[in-house]
């Protein structure tokens, strides 16, 4: 039986031990998006006004398109590159071809995403090396050669630097699962795709929503990979919001681009939460 | 048929191994390579470190390494310290709103501080702390996802041993330091090396809150690499390129073993 003094210990010491978390969430958290928000809805005299938003559809309407299709289009190709490479993982009947692509996959992990860009402009401009690959296995004529440092850059890069972090965690759910089900399959002469969609990933799956949700939260944010290989319009929002600022110091528009930013992490957000409740777990 | 299958499936590595690993290993060649030989592959190539030198000598790049390794190390002793007290109060005691209190900062998961620089780049302004370092360490102090692996981690210590150590007359914070930090090593060294590769590598935030020399780190430093398509000197580019990731490149094969295993076993579930 827990007396009253010790579960008012106990309270007040929980409390004392998130206090200092808490502290730097509501300084450095809770008051820029709340501060943010009033701002996104402030107008230039102080008043309440949509004015900001209406701007930003009018001026920006296009690239917050772009970036929804840009994000959910990476989004998809992450997840099915992190399926590919788990389920090669947990599958592959050749050790030799397993190695090389368990020691591969994750470099791109450390690699910062300004690097990533970097690496990515010298890979995909007109002379950079694909096309020289391209060129040299007379896929292409040296003038054919297209440039890929637009959207399609873009997305290279955003797949190319999240898939890793997405296969690991997802490779270690596959190889934290019960075998005697994968073995039974294949006994029963199950092809190895159909025992990766039908068997493995229908169990991964909150682990594959959990990745692909940070990543997509995390290419949201990303300045650095469409201000560098994507240097035209339609472009992401971050470049508009960093723009609105810069050129302009207009903190309500920037601010009504980030609001409509959150809007997005949010659905996904709602989606998650669903999912979570449905399962019938904390998320 | 089935033998064609085979050979393409055994395939299927190399080729999703090369599609990761060629715009790292270009680099890296054009990096060793005078420019002339970027787009050139040839075996008798000279190799060259002049494109490190002259990389170096471009930006004050030995003052960006010294400051990258503090406000990383700072971000790391803050995170492992707070989140471990949070983890440890959320899983072991009861007090009022903790649910909501957790919903709260989980939801730092899922909005990126880097979307609310705008405010909290006034918030340092009026702290006076505008182009510090410990200005761009303030909003990571707390970190949502290291909180999320330790609880789940510490929620895995069986509650006879923390009552076990209460019994012999331990107080919370032995508790905490000699039962729930040892056996929670592995999620450490795993969120250690996610903690240092995530502030390693940011920029947005640290190229707002910088406007001197002083305080940048490496990765503010190397945007000034960072110009139109034309005119660009690869070999420069992709040198200074590697400069700038070489420390994390050498910790990712000092740990890897240690980091995938532990990573995958202190991960979501």
């Amino acid at each position: 039986m827990i007396s009253t003094a010790t579960r008012n210990r106990e309270r007040l010491l929980g409390l004392l031990l998130v206090s200092p978390a808490l502290l730097t969430v509501g300084l450095l958290f809770v008051y820029p998006l709340g501060f943010s928000l009033v701002t996104a809805f402030t107008g230039e005299e102080g008043l309440w006004t949509t004015a900001n938003f209406f701007k930003a559809f009018e001026f920006y309407s296009n690239d917050i398109l772009f970036t929804v299709v840009i994000v959910v289009l990476s989004t998809i190709l992450i997840g099915l590159g992190a399926i590919a490479i788990g389920g090669y993982l947990t599958l592959g009947e050749h050790p030799v071809a397993v190695a090389i692509l368990k020691w591969l996959y994750r470099w791109p992990l450390f690699i910062p995403f300004i690097v990533a860009g970097q690496l990515m402009r010298t890979f995909l401009a007109k002379n950079g090396l694909m096309n020289n690959i391209f060129v040299s296995t007379g896929l292409l004529d040296p003038l054919q050669t297209t440039s890929f440092l637009d959207w399609r850059g873009i997305v290279i890069t955003f797949v190319w630097k999240q898939t890793p972090f997405v296969a690991l965690l997802v490779a270690g759910a596959m190889a934290s699962l019960d075998r005697s089900m994968i073995e039974a399959a294949r006994n029963l002469g199950a092809r190895r795709f159909r025992i990766l969609a039908e068997i493995i990933v229908p169990q991964v799956q909150p682990t594959i929503v959990i990745g692909l949700i940070l990543s997509f939260v995390v290419m949201m944010s990303v300045l650095s990979v469409p201000m560098m290989i994507n240097a035209q319009t339609p472009t992401m929002l971050t470049v508009d919001m960093a723009f609105r600022i810069n050129a302009y110091g207009d903190y309500g528009v920037a601010n009504a681009l980030g609001f409509i930013s959150y809007l997005m992490t949010g659905v996904v957000a709602w989606v998650y939460l669903r999912q979570g409740v449905r399962a019938g777990g904390a998320p | 048929m089935k033998g064609v299958n085979r050979i393409l499936l055994v395939a299927l590595a190399p080729t999703l191994a090369v599609a990761w690993g060629v715009p790292f290993i270009y680099s890296v060649w054009t990096a060793i390579h005078p420019e002339k030989y970027s787009a050139r592959f040839t075996w008798n190539a000279p190799i060259t470190f002049a494109n490190f030198l002259e990389a170096w000598q471009a930006a004050p790049f030995a003052l960006y390494f010294v400051n990258t390794v503090i406000l990383t190390l700072l971000i790391l002793v803050a995170n492992l310290i707070l989140c471990t007290l949070v983890a440890y109060a959320f899983v072991r005691y009861r007090f009022q709103a903790s649910g909501l209190l957790f919903a709260l900062i989980m939801i730092q998961l899922l909005i990126t501080p880097d979307i609310l620089i705008v405010e909290n780049f006034n918030t340092l302004a009026k702290l006076g702390l505008t182009d510090t370092i410990i200005g761009i360490t303030l909003p990571y102090l707390t970190s949502a996802f290291g909180i999320f692996l330790l609880r789940q981690t510490f929620k895995t210590v069986p509650i006879s041993l923390d009552e076990a150590a209460q019994v012999e007359g331990a107080s919370t914070w032995r508790v905490l330091w000699d039962v729930y930090v040892p056996l929670a090593k592995p999620t450490y060294l795993a969120y250690a090396l996610v903690s240092i590769s995530f502030h390693w590598n940011n920029f947005l935030w640290p190229l707002i809150v910088t406007n001197s020399p002083e305080t940048r780190p490496v990765t503010v430093g190397l945007s000034i690499f960072a110009t139109v398509e034309s005119g660009v000197e690869w070999a420069l580019v992709n040198a200074a390129t590697l400069m700038t990731t070489a420390p994390l490149v050498v910790a990712f094969l000092i740990f890897q073993r240690q980091f995938v295993t532990n990573f995958m076993r202190a991960g979501i579930k």
